[in-house]
């Protein structure tokens, strides 16, 4: 059966029934099902990537219809990610579609990107390219790029094999760049970039062709001009667990001078950790027993979280905003230097 | 020496390229003519001479034959 529907690819030497087999085992994960996302998943699917996965928080509008053609009048203000999976899933049921209902976020970033071979970066804003690029990195996982800018769109592969990423071609976001819904944008534009990653997807999970790593395609479709930027790989040591948590996490922070009297402080350390709390009003719940023990933490008055080091207020803190906590903070200080701020101000 | 503009830069400078000739042909006089002309930070763009990205702080040399491009970051998708 597998051959019937495939038969067209799996005649090429570079694909075969070999070839056929790695994309079923190929799992996908595309982030951003606007133009780039309507362009990369049918073919994606068609060609029988086993398993894809598209996240995407939006709900269409009549002005994405142009070049979102998975979409139509009928589908207005609905999501995105789950009407696309719906729609190819009737078309091509030899893929198994996973929809996520939700943008991307320092919060399900990592979760997400571990249960997928590769991520697609098909989103419409540089911020989010710097969170897929980030979180592949802590990840190990390969990304393909695409972007537009009104005529003009760029591709390139990163993390394969140790090539370089999105920060060796550009280390730091600009101040101002203008998306598809400030700029414009023709539907064939961003089609071509979407089948350009298409393309890429193919070559990598298939083995074959030169992948567009450490360099990077920029297309003009007004002059069909191509040009090749090669950049030079560089480690990203910086990009660390902790660098990303800070960085993505966004936990809402505040000084201990800050908290308000009516606040209760919730000290997130094992109980056999020092120094105790100069605090009167702290309650005291270990990390690991604490989403079983909410029932302390009012939902009434702020809660202050604190430890020793930062790390496990940022975890209580998610654990806290899971439960419908949605006064919550985390201390800029830890225990000790709580304690001496307590003595200090009183 | 030609610069190719490429992106939002071209449309924000109003030119897709030019010949320019600058005091001495390096890196540095190079940013200066951008910052000075066109009001482009290197923080905001990226060099690439003979299709390869250099780092704007570095002490490079150019050639009237070396190609000079001028790219961002696309947002788009």
């Amino acid at each position: 059966m597998i051959e019937d529907r495939y038969t067209r690819q799996i005649a090429l030497p570079q694909v075969g029934i070999d070839g056929q087999e790695k994309l079923k085992k190929a799992r996908v994960l595309i982030v951003g099902a606007g133009g780039l996302g309507n362009a990369v998943l049918p073919y994606l699917a068609s060609s029988g990537i086993g398993v894809i996965g598209v996240i995407d928080g939006d709900a269409i509008a009549l002005s994405n219809l142009h070049r979102q053609v998975l979409f139509s009048e009928e589908d207005l203000n609905l999501s995105k990610s789950k009407i696309a999976c719906d729609k190819l899933s009737v078309q091509f049921p030899d893929t198994e579609f996973e929809p996520y209902a939700e943008f991307l976020s320092g919060q399900n970033a990592l979760r997400l990107f571990e249960k997928y071979d590769l991520i697609i970066d098909a989103t419409d804003s540089v911020d989010a390219r710097y969170l897929i690029n980030d979180g592949c990195i802590l990840k190990q996982k390969p990304f393909v790029h695409a972007s537009i800018y009104r005529f003009q769109f760029q591709v390139a592969a990163f993390n394969i094999k140790g090539s370089g990423s999105y920060r060796c071609l550009y280390p730091t976001a600009p101040k101002n760049v203008q998306s598809c819904a400030e700029a414009g944008v023709m539907p064939t534009t961003v089609a071509m970039a979407g089948l350009y990653q298409a393309n890429e997807v193919f070559k990598y999970f298939l083995g074959i062709g030169d992948q567009l790593t450490n360099k990077m395609l920029l297309i003009d479709t007004l002059s069909n001009r191509q040009d090749h930027f090669s950049y030079t790989s560089k480690l990203q040591g910086f990009i660390t667990p902790d660098y990303f948590q800070e960085k993505y996490a966004q936990v809402k922070k505040i000084q201990f001078t800050e908290t308000l009297h009516e606040g209760v402080f919730l000290d997130v350390r094992n109980e056999d950790e020092e120094p105790s709390s100069e605090l009167n009003n702290s309650i005291k719940v270990p990390l690991p027993v604490l989403e079983n023990d909410l029932s302390l933490l009012p939902k009434d008055k702020p809660i202050y979280i604190y430890c020793q080091s930062g790390k496990r207020s940022i975890q209580a803190y998610h654990i806290l905003r899971k439960n419908n906590y949605k006064n919550v903070y985390c201390l800029h200080e830890n225990a000790n230097e709580i304690n001496e701020l307590k003595i200090k101000v009183g | 020496m030609n610069i190719k503009y490429f992106g939002e830069i071209a449309d924000v400078i109003g030119k897709k390229s030019e010949d320019i000739v600058l005091s001495n042909n390096t890196l540095e006089a190079l940013t200066a003519h951008l910052k000075s002309t066109y009001k482009l930070s290197v923080d905001d763009v990226y060099i690439a001479i003979n299709h390869k990205v250099v780092e704007a702080s570095r002490d490079i040399q150019i050639t009237e034959k070396d190609e000079v491009a001028i790219l961002s970051p696309f947002a788009g998708g």
